[in-house]
């Protein structure tokens, strides 16, 4: 098959608008926000901006018949490499299927395209009372299908779940061509729970082409706290004592001084620079409720030797506070050319020790880590700071980095609590798992993708002897950025 | 067992000899019993006992409490019972981390009992909380009127493992509370009915007791009033936990309210002093065209409460009752509840529990009373009305003649082929899922 056929038949699918393949306009398809020297990049022979889900399943059914890669992708703000063309052939970008299709308060729900901003559906809902709860950093950037394929999380799944637990149907195109809708508005329909196994499964069994997706009410009454503590001790002390005392918070984060000092540099989000640590903390809910638990929390707090507790009264206040949280990433600028962010998850009662440990491991490496994180879970992020043209620097970040995933999982952790595992971490899953769990999962993607076409080389560790070839490329790769590692 | 590993799989009949419970009757599925029945106490019984089963093409119905035994097609071949209740450690709890890991075999109640005593709950829903296992929990996959307020068991499960039919043991997920390193095989199992693999043990993740509850209860004289007035509560801010309106018969059972009254049951659960308010703001919505509104102030009786309504939904093994569950979304409940009640009149149709918290409702028969005929008529007519619909228990004979999940899903060629790949000699549950898978 030339590509020059596979070209014609994709525009006669598409449309000539929506093919590209010139290698200027391919370019930004190489990435996605995962650092390319650490998940990689690989350009698409093609990619197709389906306007439809017909559309799509046109495109997959080219691609099954003529044995080509296809690879999902969203706004490409995932930061494991899982949107990057790992094969080459057809990259399907979703971007331009971002309709709502459907808003229903009364049941519940809505029927959006899977391209559609995340936080353009809570804008459009908010006003009426209802909002789409999984709130990840990125919302404004990234994508629902994206949020479906990761199972993406926020500061507010602490107490309304991930992304999984609000996605009631999809309708998605299988790697056999079919078009099916899982789930629906009543829970339960007969049968495996086609939307719990696609949702997570990183476009590696399914493109998402319409999400039904459950609306939450906005509740009464929300307040939101922000506690300075001396150091990370007494923070991750009082995180601890909130949740044994029985309070749900809807988001329990945490900052270090480090990224404090990023972050007022960068916003002025009122955080005291002073502080050794901030815990960010929103509690929602039944007016009643919220009260009672605030002034708890206040006593916690004080009791953990916070320096003060500041409530925000009004809701600019309140934005401003969390502007600072979801902004970190971005402020980490003001500090380095470069972050490798890490995305571990421990028990909850392993934060202080781990947080200690991160910190050894920054020294051990003569590396900076700033860590802002969803402390009320246990899902660690922290960043490690470096310059990718110093010589050295890389290497020494990638093996902090593997420290870090070995002392999580050896704590009874995982390797990743929200990001996914893509590219970037595919090779570390034999941390968690075993030949025989992998193969039960290789059975479900066999399931699926018997011709292995969609997404490959993602989620599952490469072979042993790939393994050595594709560690060989990637410094072949480095080489070619000027990036030298001893 | 050492010779097992240079001679392969023991056959069963060496095996199970002497059959570790004589009495294969009481393991009955739809009347076909097993040849041989076993008890596995450790993981390593239980998979030698499954891989001997597979050297033999034998086929495997796992029991875990027995509760809802009567769900599922007809078996297509059944010869060895495996009682789960043997594996019933607690294997880990952590409860300053709100997670833990428990064999299939443990019981709710036991595993809620454990949990008291650190003021934390599995807010999971079951008519017989002390027969029901997490096992079969999860394999059944459904849920109760708490999921208004907690979600399903699905999202409560953090980790898995899983005997495969191959006889292999297979692990996902994790001990933490947030994960998505690899597959999420979890959900793959949670309501597969056990036909892709056996549980064995099962990571889940707790959240605080509720500090108090209540619950509001209220009587109308018709469907619709009853259907406005959750309507509003469903709407409000209120954040109420479980929402669930029932005919007259379910709410004589249900409330304790006799006579011919629709009954709402609104459950409020909260710190202290805001759960009065809560419960006396929930009064307010609903009372208008109430006959009679109260309260169970305290939570013990709430919670007790919340039992009687579960068992007006459920029922067991050996009742003669027919049981239908259908999907029936909110903003519909009030037209086709309505509509299938007329069609369904002459019937008898004992009780109907309408749960709006999960768009689920409930329907029971007294099976004495109807024929095969109004069987049926009665599935067709639910069919009609509902988003989707399970014939949750019938007698075997009139099973035979339907799938008692409904047609076949869009995506079945998906779940024949995981079955191929994950149990390629249909040794699990043969016939008795979707499809008859
Ligand atoms: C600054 C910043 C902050 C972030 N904060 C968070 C956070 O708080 N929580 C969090 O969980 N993540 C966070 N992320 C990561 C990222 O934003 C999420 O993973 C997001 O869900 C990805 O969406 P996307 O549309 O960009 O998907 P992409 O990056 O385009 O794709 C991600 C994966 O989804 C697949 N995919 C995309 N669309 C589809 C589809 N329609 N059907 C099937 N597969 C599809 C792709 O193949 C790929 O494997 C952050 C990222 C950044 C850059
Ligand atoms: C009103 C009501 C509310 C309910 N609420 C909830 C709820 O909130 N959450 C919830 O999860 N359920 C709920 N249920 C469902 C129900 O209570 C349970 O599913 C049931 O009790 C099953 O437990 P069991 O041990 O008796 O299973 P059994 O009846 O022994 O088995 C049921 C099925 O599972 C299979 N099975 C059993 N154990 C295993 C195993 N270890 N591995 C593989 N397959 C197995 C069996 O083969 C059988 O097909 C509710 C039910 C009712 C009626």
């Amino acid at each position: 098959m030339s590509t020059g056929n596979l070209k014609q038949r994709l525009t006669a699918a598409v449309g000539p608008s929506a093919v590209l393949d010139d290698p200027y306009d391919l370019l930004v398809y190489e990435y996605d926000a995962s650092d390319e020297v650490i998940a990689g990049n690989h350009q698409p022979d093609f990619v197709v901006l389906p306007e439809t889900a017909e559309q799509v399943a046109e495109v997959v059914r080219i691609a099954r018949e003529l044995n080509v890669p296809v690879t999902p992708r969203g706004a490409g703000t995932g930061l494991a490499g899982g949107a990057i063309a790992a094969r080459g052939g057809i990259m399907v970008c979703l971007t331009r299927m971002k309709n709502v299709l459907e808003i229903n308060y009364l049941d519940r729900y809505a029927i959006v395209e899977p391209g559609l901003i995340n936080l353009d559906l809570s804008v459009r809902t908010t006003p009426d009372g209802y909002f789409f709860a999984p709130d990840p950093s990125s919302q404004k950037a990234c994508t629902i299908g994206g949020n479906v394929a990761n199972n993406s999380g926020g500061p507010h799944c602490l107490k309304y779940g991930v992304t999984s637990n609000h996605i009631l149907g999809l309708e998605v195109v299988l790697p056999n061509g079919e078009m099916i809708w899982t789930g629906g508005a009543a829970p339960e329909s007969p049968g495996i729970d086609m939307t719990g196994v696609m949702v997570g499964s990183e476009g590696t069994i399914g493109i998402v082409t319409k999400a039904m997706v459950r609306l939450t009410r906005v509740p009464e009454d929300v307040n939101v706290l922000m506690a300075p503590f001396p150091t990370i001790d007494a923070a991750s002390s009082a995180v601890s004592a909130i949740i044994a005392a029985g309070i749900l918070p809807a988001a329990l984060e945490m900052m270090d001084a480090l990224t404090i000092q990023a972050v007022e540099a960068a916003y002025h989000a009122g955080y005291p620079t002073d502080a050794g640590a901030v815990l960010l903390i929103e509690i929602d809910g039944l007016a009643e409720a919220v009260a009672e638990s605030t002034e708890q929390i206040v006593t916690i707090c004080k009791h953990h030797n916070a320096n003060e507790v500041r409530v925000a009264t009004s809701q600019a206040e309140r934005d401003l506070l969390w502007q600072g949280r979801k902004a970190a990433f971005g402020a980490m600028g003001r500090l380095t050319p470069n972050y490798y962010l890490q995305d571990t998850v421990v028990p909850r009662t392993k934060l202080p020790e781990t947080l200690r440990r991160v910190d050894e491991i920054g020294r051990d490496h003569k590396l900076k880590i700033a860590n802002v994180f969803h402390a009320g879970d246990g899902n660690l992020h922290p960043l490690i700071l470096f310059d990718r043209y110093k010589p050295g620097e890389l290497e020494r970040v990638l093996s902090a980095g593997t420290e870090m995933l070995h002392w999580c999982v050896d704590v009874g952790g995982a390797i990743s609590g929200e990001h996914g595992i893509g590219l970037e971490k595919k090779d570390h899953l034999t941390l968690m798992f075993s030949p025989q769990d992998l193969a039960a999962m290789a059975g479900l993607k066999k399931s699926f993708d018997p011709l292995n076409y969609f997404n490959p080389e993602k989620v599952f560790p490469t072979g042993a002897g790939c393994g050595e070839i594709d560690s060989l490329k990637k410094h072949a790769r480095w080489e070619k950025m000027g990036i030298h590692v001893v | 067992m050492s010779s097992e590993a240079d001679t392969g799989p023991l056959p069963l009949a060496q095996r199970l000899s002497e059959p570790a419970i004589a009495d294969a009757v009481s393991y009955a599925v739809d009347q076909m019993t097993p040849e041989y029945v076993a008890r596995p106490e450790t993981v390593d019984d239980l998979t030698g006992l499954i891989k001997s089963a597979a050297a033999d093409g034998a086929a495997i119905i796992p029991w875990g409490g027995g509760t809802q035994m009567g769900l599922g097609n007809v078996p297509e071949r059944y010869r060895l019972g495996v009682d789960l209740t043997g594996l019933n450690e607690v294997l880990r709890y952590d409860p300053d981390d709100m997670t833990m890991s428990v064999q299939a075999g443990c019981r709710l109640q036991d595993l809620n009992l454990m949990l008291r005593e650190n003021r934390q709950i599995l807010p999971v829903d079951a008519a017989y909380p002390e027969q029901a296992t997490i096992g079969g929990l999860v394999a059944v996959g459904a849920s109760g009127p708490r999921r208004l307020g907690y979600g399903p068991l699905r999202d409560l499960i953090i980790g898995m493992t899983v005997l495969m039919a191959d006889g292999t043991v297979a692990t996902a997920g994790g001990q933490v509370v947030k994960n998505v390193t690899g597959y999420d095989m979890m959900r793959l199992h949670h309501g597969a009915l056990g036909s892709l693999g056996i549980v064995v043990s099962v990571n889940l993740k707790v959240i605080p007791r509720p500090q108090s509850e209540r619950t509001v209860v209220a009587t109308y004289q018709t469907l619709k009033d009853a259907d406005r007035a959750a309507l509003d509560v469903a709407a409000s801010q209120l954040g109420v936990t479980a929402l669930v309106v029932t005919n007259p018969e379910a709410t004589a059972e249900g409330t304790g309210v006799r006579g011919r009254f629709w009954g709402l049951a609104v459950r409020c659960e909260a710190p202290p002093s805001a759960v009065v308010r809560q419960a006396e703001r929930v009064v307010q919505y609903i009372q208008a065209s109430a006959e009679e509104v109260f309260t169970e102030e305290s939570s013990d009786e709430s919670d007790a409460r919340w039992q009687h309504i579960c068992r007006a939904i459920d029922q067991r093994r050996d009742s003669p009752d027919i049981a239908v569950r259908l999907g029936i979304r909110t903003s519909r409940t009030r037209d086709n509840a309505g509509s299938l009640l007329d069609e369904l009149k002459s019937f008898g149709l004992s009780r109907l529990t309408l749960d709006y918290g999960s768009a689920l409702g409930y329907l029971r028969f007294p099976g004495s009373e109807i024929t095969s005929e109004d069987f049926t008529e009665i599935v067709r007519a639910c069919n009609r009305y509902g988003d989707h619909v399970t014939v949750m228990t019938a007698p075997a004979e009139w099973k035979h003649a339907i799938d008692v999940f409904g047609s076949r899903p869009a995506g079945f060629s998906m779940i024949e082929s995981l079955k191929a790949n994950l149990d390629p000699d249909r040794l699990l549950n043969p016939g008795r899922s979707v499809g008859r898978l």
